[in-house]
């Protein structure tokens, strides 16, 4: 009953001896003559000047989490908006109800100064 | 090619109507996200009572709805059966409860009472559904929202880094397990065909409307495995149970109140749906594994627990321990299990959110501090009333008798031996046994001489004063004359057994 599968199995096994083949083959013909320079994580970059872990503003993830919640919530009036013949009145007051809830939401991070850039 | 679809609409007001509580309470969190934002909500009192408010007509809507449920409405995704309607009395008694104790907290610890309601009452209405879902995705859907609401609510105490760090420990082993939940759901729905709970049942059962190799399907056993890690995870069952001592003590004080007893009913009602109802016909299967499951988190939760200086751990391992006694009921799937599950949320709802309610006011008292029991030494001569309450708590959650604890748990372990589990029976008082060192420990320190004899305690704040003495009163209450309470667990039990055709 599970044989249907065993073309997959195949698959991946081939798929992952392919790759596990190729990183032992470069490790065991390849030189190995690791420095200081060629070990740093950045190895053909620029040399670093200054820690490159620092603090930097993140304002713009609100904005972009806002931005994917509204996005996701728009989609679902595709689907509406195709079967919307069918749903006749009923459907389009229950979306009706779907954006004021959204609206609402919307009013709230407003007023709360979630789209304000500077604060 | 035109695209024509012609959707058969047969949603009504009675549908509408079969959802009023949820309906109520979601337009309460809009109202209080409105009132946040344009008058802002600075004063907690405004915040509570919109809160409270929406409870009480809530409280009201459920009410109505107990006589005129419908089985199943909205395309036969919800049910207003009474078993879901005596669950939405559940949640909203403990959210109510939690109203009251909150705005002393709220004011200790300076957090925004507004957007703390909301989320309390976003929470309370994705368990309401959670409990009426007869849909597995509904039930889903619903698990998510009650969780969203709660990681937030876990981390609200932005200021305390435990509190952050309960949050997104939360947050990260939830989500995990709501993916457990939900694959589990996919391979279901993937052996019957079906994601209606009625339809997987009488599939199972009868072979009927779907295809009969669907109980030998590999998928389906997979797929009950896989739901039953999501279930145990969100009702903390051992070996699920880490990250609740964590997000207990982190989390704000009535978050966790309001959590560890809500959450727990609103999964545990979906539990009972999906497993001794959907899965009702293969329970040979799946019984071994929840009787384990059952035996290590009595065990676990009730030995663990006798180390435990901090209050709240103390509480998040009792609630474990409670989680397994509760699963030694649904165990039994029998009737008198499921009336006792029922009957248990509404004990422990009194019980627990007491016990919390006291941590509560001792922690905007004393400071963080408050949480450790030893501070509670010498409480009997600082503050009498509040150490009285906490001892019939301490009572009723070790089940001694005359208390709703102790009915509570007879109940669950005499379904048990109904069903002839009896080693569960056994195993489940056994552990009781153990749970009363602990619980007796609070009370024996609350009755040690203070250090600094003479010092009062400042009176206990009147919001918190009152959820206490309503806790004191339905734990004690419900251990008296528990036939009332009784009487509508089981109607609620009888309506949803009527549905699957059982006795």
């Amino acid at each position: 009953m599970l044989t249907e599968y065993i073309p997959i199995l195949i698959l991946s096994l081939l798929a992952g001896g392919f790759a596990l083949t190729n990183i032992a083959v470069t490790l065991l013909s390849g030189p190995y003559r690791p420095s200081r320079e060629k070990l740093a994580p950045y190895e053909s970059g620029m040399t670093e000047i200054q820690p490159p872990r620092q603090r930097f503003p993140v304002k713009f993830y609100v904005i972009a989490m806002l931005f994917l919640l509204f996005d996701i919530e728009g989609v679902s009036f595709f689907p509406w908006a195709i079967i919307l013949r069918g749903l006749r009145f009923p459907g389009f007051v229950e979306m009706l109800i779907f954006v004021l809830i959204l609206a609402v939401g919307y009013v709230f991070l407003w007023k709360k100064g979630a789209l304000t850039w500077e604060r | 090619m035109m695209l024509v679809v012609s959707v058969p609409l047969h949603v009504t007001l009675a549908d509408w109507g079969s959802i009023l509580p949820e309906l109520v309470v979601t337009g309460g969190f809009l109202v209080l996200l409105l009132a946040d934002a344009f008058i802002p909500v600075r004063r907690t009192e405004v915040a509570t009572g919109i809160a409270l408010l929406t409870i009480l007509l809530a409280f009201l809507a459920a009410m109505n709805l107990w006589s005129h449920g419908m089985a199943a409405s909205l395309y036969d995704t919800v049910s207003s059966d009474k078993f879901a309607v005596f669950f939405d009395f559940v949640i909203l008694v403990s959210a109510a409860l939690t109203a009251l104790l909150s705005p002393s907290y709220i004011r200790y610890s300076h957090f925004d009472p507004g957007e703390f309601y909301a989320l309390i009452l976003a929470s309370a209405v994705g368990m309401m559904f959670m409990a009426a879902a007869i849909s597995l995705m509904v039930i889903f859907i619903a698990l998510e929202l009650l969780s969203l609401a709660l990681y937030i609510l876990s981390g609200f105490e932005r200021s305390r880094p435990e509190s952050q760090e309960a949050g997104f420990k939360y947050f990260l082993l939830s989500s995990f397990a709501s993916a457990f939940l939900v694959y589990g759901m996919a391979m279901v729905y993937g052996a019957t065909g079906t994601t209606r709970i009625l339809q997987i049942a009488t599939c199972l059962g009868h072979g009927a409307g779907c295809s009969a190799a669907a109980s030998a399907s590999p998928l389906l056993y997979i797929g009950v495995g896989l739901m039953l890690v999501g279930f145990a995870f969100k009702v903390s069952i051992v070996p699920f149970h880490m990250w609740t001592p964590d997000v207990y003590q982190g989390a704000p004080t009535p978050v966790t109140a309001f959590m560890s007893v809500t959450t727990k009913a609103a999964v545990f009602a979906a539990f009972i749906r999906v497993f001794n109802f959907a899965l009702a016909p293969i329970e040979s299967h799946w019984y071994g594994v929840v009787w384990a499951l059952a035996i290590v988190t009595m065990v676990v939760g009730n030995i663990v627990a006798l180390v435990q200086t901090s209050m709240k751990r103390l509480l998040a391992y009792s609630g474990i321990a409670h989680a397994g006694y509760i699963l030694v009921a649904l165990a039994a799937d029998n009737a008198l299990g499921q009336t006792s599950v029922a009957f248990y949320f509404l004990a422990y709802a009194f019980m627990n959110i007491g016990a919390f309610v006291v941590v509560a006011v001792m922690e905007s008292q004393e400071g963080p501090v408050g949480d450790e029991i030893a501070s509670y030494r010498g409480l009997f001569y600082r503050n009498p009333s509040l150490a009285g309450a906490t001892a019939v708590f301490m009572f009723s959650l070790a089940g001694f008798p005359l208390t709703a604890g102790f009915v509570a748990k007879y109940l669950a372990f005499s379904a048990a031996v109904q069903a002839h589990h009896t080693d569960l029976a056994i195993i489940g008082v056994l552990t009781s046994l153990i749970s009363i060192y602990y619980y007796l420990r609070v009370v024996y320190v609350m009755l040690r001489r203070p250090e600094v004899p003479g010092v009062q305690s400042p009176p206990t704040p009147a919001a918190a004063d009152l959820a206490a003495w309503i806790a004191v009163a339905g734990t004690i209450g419900l251990g008296i004359i528990p036939t009332g309470f009784l009487n509508l667990a089981t109607q609620s039990v009888t309506a949803i057994r009527y549905i699957f055709g059982l006795p």
